[in-house]
């Protein structure tokens, strides 16, 4: 169970423990237990156990890293792999594609007028462009 | 020397101990401090 206390530090002392990146509070709290166990002050166990707790951050800052590199490059490749898609299917596809979302499937492009006509504009035949279109919609989602 | 007022949470025990009219609670956790820094110990 732990209890909240104050106590009134020099100023120096504070910013020695800053400078050194030592856990003030944990530093404390293992020197106070030494003292009032009536353990003679071990300096080297009390650092050993701040290098311990000091590596102990630094594995789980470099884990914390580790899985933002992994995500940003994951963001980065899909990002890539997306740009490709669109490079190699053109600009009319992906144009057809965001104008006829609500269209799943090649035959409910074809069957649709609007699909048709933008097809031709695009200097496509109607069944092309629909191939094209869920071709691309294919390679999209399997990134 | 400026002082800063810290607070920590400690163990109980460790807070009763501190808070024993006799102990001077501030002046001890300095000179183990100053006796860390000045490595009086050798590491």
């Amino acid at each position: 169970m732990t209890k909240v206390t104050s106590v009134n530090l020099d100023e120096d002392a504070i910013e020695y423990f800053q400078s050194e990146n030592i856990n003030l509070s944990a530093w404390i709290r293992d020197i106070m237990e030494q003292r009032v166990t009536g353990q003679d002050v071990d300096i080297k166990q009390v650092r050993i156990r701040e290098l311990e707790r000091e590596r102990e951050d630094c594995v789980l800052r470099i884990e914390r890293i580790d899985e933002q590199l992994d995500e940003l490059r994951d963001r980065q490749e899909a990002e890539e792999y997306v740009e490709e898609v669109e490079a190699t299917f053109g600009e009319s596809i992906i144009k057809l594609d965001k104008e006829f979302q609500a269209f799943p499937t090649e035959t409910r492009m074809r069957r649709s007028k609007a699909f048709k006509r933008r097809a031709e504009e695009e200097g496509l035949t109607p069944l092309e462009a629909a191939r094209k279109v869920i071709a691309y919609r294919e390679a999209v989602n399997d990134e | 020397m400026s002082k800063s007022r810290q607070t920590f949470s400690l163990d109980e025990h460790v807070v009763s101990y501190l808070q024993q009219d006799h102990i001077n609670a501030s002046g001890l956790v300095n000179r183990l401090v100053i006796m860390y820094m000045r490595e009086e110990v050798e590491i």
